[in-house]
């Protein structure tokens, strides 16, 4: 990932404060629940994937989504890239703090009924709308607008479009968590069960990386055969080249517009790789799953399995609206 | 944009999209459209696929490269091929419809045109 790159910066709660949560709960929940969040969340995420269509059109047409989008649409109108990069940066934070915290206050509930869930869960649904604004803005870039277009575009033009060196640029000099997982395969768990797997994480303590990726999450890449991808020093090492060459390339009128674009992309890359940690490979899917499995229990007990089932398949595939009891 | 690999090749353009990571490539496609059908690809295939998926990597590392209808530059079919440099064309919108499973086709990320 980044050099020396202090993730604690960038999410809500640090990597010491997330290992000590996810170490209390295993010591409070059974292997089986840990296993349960570890196939859950992959589940969640390739079959998110076959609902895209309804998901996309549950979004667009979502008002808290709209909200999010405008406010930081305006934020990006500014001349002065890098000083919206640093509001948009303060404003993820923010709302990472607040969604995070309440699907911990979700799993601390005691003697929660039916009630308490449903209100939880359509307070849930608003966060994770305007949360859902981020990862189609931010981390996405399957919408019309990103964070990053008019930067893009900017640094474009400073360099005439010259794609090679854009190339290189584009990496802002960090690895992507969907390739740093690979990067860092350990070549101790081929061909493991999940079950053997997650037992070895519980009984080695292995709960989470120095860049806040948790291994209960990384079960399909260090499962597999291991998978050659660039390091991240080539990657790093790449962009410095590129932005040495992109600087020596403008005039000096220029040079100060492109150093605001590059710091800003540089910002926002970063808030996208740790947002991407956060969210699919890290804390905020450990949580998410948690209060899903809790909830799953809470219905069944309460109502009925198939109620409790159809709950569990919509909160993992990010299908908020749809749920009911 | 010109292309000193294909410029002089015979072809027929099926779509165009973004240029996410250069190069130019020929290769077999192969339309992706669930998550089980990666497991199938070989050294000789380009990926054609709406998007690609989160655990795709180990088959994008195979593949010649790779062709989605949705996304741009920094969408996660775009990074992850940077990182791996493969030649990635992203924003095609209709290449799973235009391009059929194992037809040869060229990938000219050079250009961001894909040709028969």
């Amino acid at each position: 990932m980044g050099d020396n790159m202090n993730y604690d910066i960038y999410f809500p709660v640090s990597v010491l404060e997330q290992k000590a949560f996810i170490e209390k709960y295993v010591l409070t929940h059974s292997i089986s629940d840990c296993i349960w969040i570890s196939k859950n969340r992959d589940f969640g995420e390739q079959e998110r994937y076959k609902e895209k269509d309804e998901v996309d059109d549950s979004l667009i047409n979502s008002e808290n989504v709209s909200n999010e989008l405008e406010k930081i649409r305006v934020l990006f109108e500014n001349e002065d890239q890098f000083s919206s990069a640093i509001e948009y940066d303060e404003l993820l934070k923010a709302e990472l703090k607040e969604l995070t915290d309440i699907y911990i206050s979700g799993i601390k509930m005691e003697n929660a009924d039916i009630s308490d869930i449903q209100e939880l869960w359509d307070r849930i649904k608003v966060l994770s709308d305007i949360d859902n604004a981020h990862a189609m803005y931010l981390s996405s870039d399957n919408w019309p607008f990103s964070v990053f277009h008019k930067i893009i575009d900017n640094i474009s033009d400073a360099i005439n479009s010259d794609f090679e060196i854009l190339n290189d640029l584009l990496t802002a000099g960090m690895q992507d968590v969907r390739t740093s997982i690979f990067y860092d395969y350990s070549g101790k768990y081929q061909n493991c069960s999940r079950e053997d797997y997650i037992s070895s994480l519980i009984s080695e303590k292995n709960f989470i990386r120095e860049n806040g990726v948790l291994p209960f999450f990384t079960f399909i890449a260090e499962t597999g055969k291991k998978v050659d991808v660039i390091s991240p020093e080539v990657i790093r090492k790449s962009y410095n080249d590129a932005k040495e060459k992109a600087l020596r390339s403008v005039s000096e009128e220029n040079a100060e517009k492109l150093i605001n674009n590059l710091k800003a992309y540089e910002l926002l890359y970063a808030d996208r790789v740790t947002y991407d940690i956060y969210e699919y490979y890290g804390f905020y899917s450990f949580v998410r799953n948690a209060l899903v499995l809790k909830t799953g229990n809470i219905l069944r007990e309460n109502i009925g399995n198939d109620i409790a089932e159809r709950f569990m398949y919509l909160a993992s595939t990010y299908q908020f609206d749809k749920i009911s009891f | 944009m010109a292309c000193n690999v294909c410029d002089n090749v015979n072809k027929t353009e099926i779509c165009s999209g973004r240029t996410a990571v250069m190069g130019c490539i020929e290769g077999t496609a192969r339309i992706i459209l669930d998550t089980k059908e990666y497991d199938d690809i070989t050294e000789n295939d380009i990926i054609v696929t709406p998007m690609t998926e989160p655990d795709s990597i180990s088959a994008v590392k195979k593949s010649k490269g790779v062709i989605t209808d949705r996304g741009g530059v920094l969408c996660h079919a775009a990074i992850v091929c940077r990182e791996i440099k493969k030649p990635c064309v992203v924003g095609t919108k209709d290449a799973t419809k235009k391009i059929k499973d194992g037809e040869i086709i060229r990938l000219c990320a050079n250009c961001g045109k894909i040709y028969r």
